[in-house]
């Protein structure tokens, strides 16, 4: 199964709103449009899966609020120093959306 | 491998998956009998609309490569000169994306009615918004929809129940109407020659650049008996506009709906008070021609579902969990595959660890 939840991304939205202007031209149905988020998800969960590498640490300095519902733990943390190696980002205040790890791992996954 | 910052491989991978998603979709769009051409255009589209985002950088991958071990990792400007003559030519320009101008054609706007005082009322001008589909301004669709008959069933109405009536029916009449779109822009002007009523003033001062009024009482001066009355219709000059004109517009016939659908209806939530008919005269008026007062639109909306406040950030990070871990106050992320937008520029990891304390 391929989570939808990365849909709200910069890449999802940006596909959504190019469908629904070809929608609004009457140049793909709605269906066909849905087809397409539904590719995308499989392809982008895939492709998170298999080809990034990039390993990440961060560190906040508060946890200002959490919620776990439907098995999604969304957080707000707040003064985030991310780390990559020697690039360092700090955010004031970020929000992290996760679904579940497991439910992927076994199909589409092919490392460890 | 791990040299390779996950920002600079963010463009790479969303070419991936873009590429992915095209190639896959393509036999459904076989399936639907879509030309290939649409397709592409999706791709196009996509593809600008990403790199007019700003989350990603332009640099071809393999300019990115030499940067990243000339600058030790730090992110390069755009445009570095310094390209490599073999690189890839960058993909998207990085001009406004091509919008055809038949976007707009389908959006929905709002249009106004003006129907001045009844015979017999407290002597208030009304006026009535609907929303109609932005190809209904062209040619004279409009004129044949909203014709004297309904126009005078809607006048003994009030007015929230007479905008949803001629809302109702020029949804009816222009869905059977509208198979064929229109070809090309005409913007004209709208002239409803067949209205019911005539003889009032059309005196509300509404802003003349940025919207076209249009008279539409001629032919009827032989029912003047029936009490002066005109019917105005006002609608938006420059559609991609629409935005900036909803300011000026003012509804006054009370809190109701007047459309089902479409973000372009936000202002249908105004609240004005239609208790105080002869006070809403006065204020309209005044607004009209000032404009000094924004009209509650849809951003003044107050969502019950959620708490915005708390959750309301531009930095978001989409991911999975491998582990949450919470000892006390002490809490442990075990993170995937995910994807970043922090101060408004893309990363991807593959996994990220963290901690916090609540």
């Amino acid at each position: 199964m391929s989570y939808q939840l990365y849909r709200n991304t910069t890449l999802g939205h940006t596909l959504q709103e190019s469908l629904d202007e070809l929608i609004q031209y009457g140049q793909i149905t709605p269906q066909l449009a849905c087809k397409v988020l539904l590719q995308f998800d499989k392809s982008i969960n895939q492709t998170l899966a298999t080809r990034i590498k990039a390993r990440i640490t961060f560190k906040a300095g508060k946890l200002n609020t959490y919620r776990f519902c439907d098995n999604v733990w969304t957080f707000m943390l707040n003064d985030v120093e991310f780390r990559e190696v020697q690039e360092i980002t700090k955010i004031d205040k970020v929000k992290i959306v996760a679904c579940d790890g497991k439910n992927v791992n076994e199909e589409g996954s092919s490392r460890k | 491998m791990s040299s390779l910052l996950c920002k600079n491989s963010v463009v790479r991978i969303y070419q991936e998956v873009i590429d992915e998603v095209i190639s896959g979709v393509r036999e459904h769009f076989l399936e639907d009998g879509i030309d290939e051409s649409v397709l592409q255009e999706l791709k196009q589209t996509w593809e600008t609309k990403l790199m007019s985002t700003k989350a990603v950088q332009e640099e071809p991958v393999e300019k990115k490569r030499i940067d990243h071990i000339a600058s030790n990792g730090f992110p390069k400007p755009l445009n570095n000169p310094n390209a490599p003559a073999n690189a890839p030519p960058q993909a998207q320009p990085q001009s406004a994306p091509v919008q055809p101008p038949l976007q707009h054609l389908d959006k929905l706007v709002p249009i106004q009615i003006t129907l001045p005082p009844q015979p017999g009322s407290d002597g208030s001008q009304r006026v009535l918004t609907i929303q109609v589909p932005g190809s209904a301004l062209q040619g004279n669709q409009l004129q044949k929809v909203l014709t004297g008959p309904v126009i005078t069933a809607t006048m003994g109405l009030p007015a929230h129940i007479a905008s949803s009536l001629l809302q109702q029916h020029v949804n009816a009449a222009l869905n059977s109407q509208q198979q064929g779109a229109a070809v090309a822009i005409v913007n004209k002007n709208v002239i409803q020659t067949d209205g019911a009523l005539d003889g009032g003033e059309c005196s509300r001062g509404e802003d003349l650049e940025s919207e076209r009024r249009v008279r539409c009482d001629r032919e009827l001066e032989d029912l003047i008996e029936e009490g002066g009355i005109s019917i105005e219709i006002v609608v938006p000059r420059n559609r991609k506009k629409v935005k900036d004109t909803k300011k000026k517009i003012v509804q006054t016939d009370g809190p109701h709906d007047t459309s089902d659908d479409d973000d372009d209806g936000s202002d249908d939530d105004n609240d004005d008070d239609d208790l105080d008919d002869e006070k809403d005269e006065d204020d309209q008026e005044m607004e009209d021609e000032g404009g000094e007062e924004e009209p509650l639109n849809s951003e003044d909306d107050v969502t019950d579902d959620d708490p915005t406040d708390l959750f309301d950030t531009d930095n978001i990070v989409v991911c999975q969990y491998d582990k949450i871990i919470r000892n006390r106050n002490r809490w442990k992320f075990y993170l995937k595959d995910g994807i970043m937008n922090l101060n408004g520029a893309d990363f991807v990891f593959q996994k990220a660890t963290g901690d916090a304390e609540w």
